[in-house]
Order: structure tokens, then sequence, then C-alpha cells
């Protein structure tokens, strides 16, 4: 009998809910969020102009992280929670 | 030893092997199964305690205590000794300029390359020397291939699931080797890093595949050294990277010593020679923005002469070097030299 151990480590458990989804884009905060790709915000404009042809939005905010390797700062992700109600990410490349 | 990963057991030892390959916990190679015994045994030759952190892998939080790296250390054939090294580089992995998920997780598939300085590497046996990237040396094969199988286990990089390199290259089943300190005029790796030649330490690139770099035609630095120059400009990203490692043989090493050249000298001709219009990056593929500069303005390949470590590595026989571009842009993560203690 050979007794072995386990080599893996699992992640830590997050306490995070996904945000209720919003019934209509009417009217919605819209933000724009670039992962600083190249291409990232073109991608986004494009998805905004085709959303735009069928919704009306109450603002739209861009921002960029520009680090495409690394997470969103925390100031961008509370900025996008106070403002907006929607946030569309793209990763361009 | 108190140890706290969970135990299983099987009828032999190739069951055990069969198994964690069938789960996805090895480089698709046999291990050695790893008891609780021969885990212990490597965490007392560090003096590590089982519980001790040695990081937290700083995009997805998984901490990864001693004896976790233990188990992938004994994995992957490491005998206790070498468990110090092997630490220290997850200490220096963890550290959040070295960027280790988007360095195991990204297209470009980079690996980790460990250069290991000081008088550890020789109690040991590392090999600085012939087939210095080769296979043969029970110290190189399974230091660095202990840390891909932490990065495996322990932060879930697994190939095709999180780790999406396009290409990779062999670098990422092991890459580990000495510097050969006794070949170099100049000082090493780690006095560069600000260490003493008596301390031993353990530096962590986030290697790209590697140029090799051959000159067998002159013997002055000037004719040596502009096949350097070309193999910068195809390296990696190319441009105005933020680090690259050229590891010099000893026959063009000992060309540049017995013309007098120090290490500053050969980083700052290298930096100075290695430029070109931005035309010519353009017109080799390179993407260079329009507000870098007019297509005539001249762009180096890398930000700086200290952008360029310099170690000395291989046997004594060929005029074989070699360059190696970091993942990034050389930028986007950063080497990690940390002392072995």
């Amino acid at each position: 009998m050979v007794t072995v151990l386990d080599p893996t480590v699992e992640p830590l458990p997050v306490d995070a809910a996904i945000a209720d989804r919003p019934g209509s884009l009417a009217g919605a905060r819209l933000g724009l969020l670039a992962n600083g790709k190249r291409n990232s915000e073109e991608m986004l404009t494009a998805v905004h102009d085709v959303l735009a042809d069928r919704y009306e939005f109450g603002t739209v905010v861009e921002r960029n992280k520009f680090n495409a390797s690394r997470p969103c700062p925390e100031e961008i992700i509370d900025e996008l929670v106070d403002l907006c109600d929607v946030v569309i990410t793209s990763s361009g490349d | 030893m108190q140890l706290s990963s969970a135990q299983m057991e099987f009828d032999t030892w190739h069951d055990v092997v069969r198994e964690y390959i069938d789960r996805g916990w090895t480089d698709g190679l046999p291990i050695i199964p790893p008891t609780p015994d021969m885990v212990a045994a490597c965490l007392e030759a560090a003096g590590r305690n089982p519980s001790e952190v040695l990081g937290t892998e700083p995009t997805k939080g998984r901490v990864i205590t001693a004896e976790k790296a233990a188990v992938n250390a004994v994995m992957a054939g490491c005998k206790p000794e070498y468990f110090k090294i092997v630490a220290t580089a997850v200490e220096a992995m963890c550290e959040p300029e070295f960027n280790l998920h988007a360095v195991t997780a990204s297209t470009q598939g980079a690996a980790m390359l460990s250069i290991v300085n000081g008088p550890i590497a020789g109690e040991v046996g590392l090999n600085s020397s012939v087939s210095v990237f080769g296979p043969g040396n029970t110290a190189n094969a399974t230091i660095g291939r202990a840390l891909r199988l932490i990065v495996i286990n322990a932060t879930g990089s697994v190939s095709g699931e999180i780790d999406k390199a396009t290409q990779g290259h062999p670098g990422k089943y092991t890459w580990c080797i000495a510097e050969a300190e006794d070949v170099s005029p100049w000082g090493s790796l780690q006095a560069d890093r600000g260490f003493s030649p008596e301390d031993s330490t353990v530096s962590l690139f986030a290697g790209l595949s590697s140029i090799q770099v051959d000159n067998h035609a002159f013997q002055e630095p000037e004719e040596i050294l502009v096949s350097f120059r070309d193999a910068m400009f195809a390296g990696g990203a190319g441009l105005n990277q933020g680090e690259v490692v050229v590891v010099l043989c000893p026959e063009h090493i000992g060309n540049l010593k017995r013309a007098g050249w120090s290490k500053g000298r050969v980083k700052q001709f290298l930096y100075e020679t290695a430029q070109r219009p931005i035309a010519d990056w353009r017109a080799a593929g390179r993407l260079v923005p329009d507000s870098v500069g007019q297509p005539e303005d001249p762009l180096h390949a890398v930000e700086s002469p200290d952008s360029i470590s310099v170690v000395v590595a291989g046997g004594l026989a060929g005029a074989f070097s070699c360059l190696i571009p970091l993942w990034g842009g050389g930028s986007g993560s950063r080497s990690v030299t940390k002392l072995i203690e």
C-alpha cells in the first residue's frame, strides 16, 4: 500500500453574487470598459453603435484599464459601479 | 511532522502515477509518488514549516504553502536538498511584479527560467557548463520541473484551460540553470542584483523561447556582438523591451575578456547598436503606434543598457550563446531575484 498526498490547491471561496440583470437597456447608464489591447476601444464603439440604434442610453461612460494582463484597478470598478447600470467589456487584439 | 494535504492510498506506485496523470496533476510525464515521508524530508531540509505561506498567487488568490510546494517538488523528482531553491523560487514567482497569472496564461507562451547563483549551486550539483539547457542533470531537471508542477497544481494553470499558450516552448517542462561563475570574468547575476558573491540566490525570468546566437567567424567584441544585436531584433516584442537575458558561452566571453570589455560595455554596445528606424520595425511586422515617432526616427530594441541581463553559462567548446526575450515586451513581467536562506 502506498500513501500519497494531494498536490493541488483549491481556489479561495469568494463572497460574491451575480448582479441583477436589467429588464431593458432603454435609459440605462452604459459603461464601456476596454481592456487596453489594440482595437479594444474600436470594438466597444462598434458594439455601442449597434445597441444605440435600438436603445436610447441615459449616459455612456468610457474607461480603459490599459493593461490587459492585470486585473482592472479597483478605482475604475468602483467608478463604474457608481455611474453605470450596465457595463460591457472587450478584449481586442 | 504534521501535514495537512489530503491523503490517498493506492496498491502500487504504478497506480499512483497512472491516477495522477489521469487527474491532470502532472506535466504529462510520470511523477514520483509524493509520500508523506518524502515531503517531510524536503521541508526539513529547507527548514520550512508545512503551513508556512510561500506566497499567494496575486490574481486568483490561491495560497501556496511550503507543504504544497514540497508535494510537487517530490513529484518532480527533487532531492530534499533542492527544496530550498524551489521554495525561494515560489516566493519569487508570487511577487506582484512577476505577474504570474499572465505569464502562465498568456498566448505568448512564456516559461519560467530559474538562474541560480552562489554556493548552493555547487552544493546541490547544478549544471552551469556543457549542455547547460539540456538533459542529464537531476538538479537542473527537477527544480525547473517542480516550479511547473506547482503552477499546474497550485495555481490551476493547466494547458488548454487557464494556460492558453499558442505554442509555448519546451522550457515549460523545466528550465533551471546555474551561472558559470568560475568562467565569468565579471561579477555574476546576484552581484548585479545587489547581493554578495557569498550569497545564494535564485532569479526568475518569464522567458520566451531562446534564440541561439552563433558566431564562430570573429574574435573582436564588436564583430561578435553584432550577432546578438540581430537576435535582439528577432526576439519577443522586438522593440523597446523592458528586459532581455543574454547567456554568453565561455568562448564568446573569452574573446570579450581578452579585449578587456566589461559587462557594462557589452550592455551599452548592444543597447546602442540594436536600433533601427521605425519604418524598418514596421516592415519586420512589428506594431509601432504613430504616436511613437516618425518613420525615420530610430527605435531601440531595449529600453536601456540595464534592460539587458548578462549571464555566463555553457560548455567550453563552441561559440554558441543565446538570447532569451521575456514575456510581455520584457515589461509586463519583471524578473525577481531572491536570497536563498
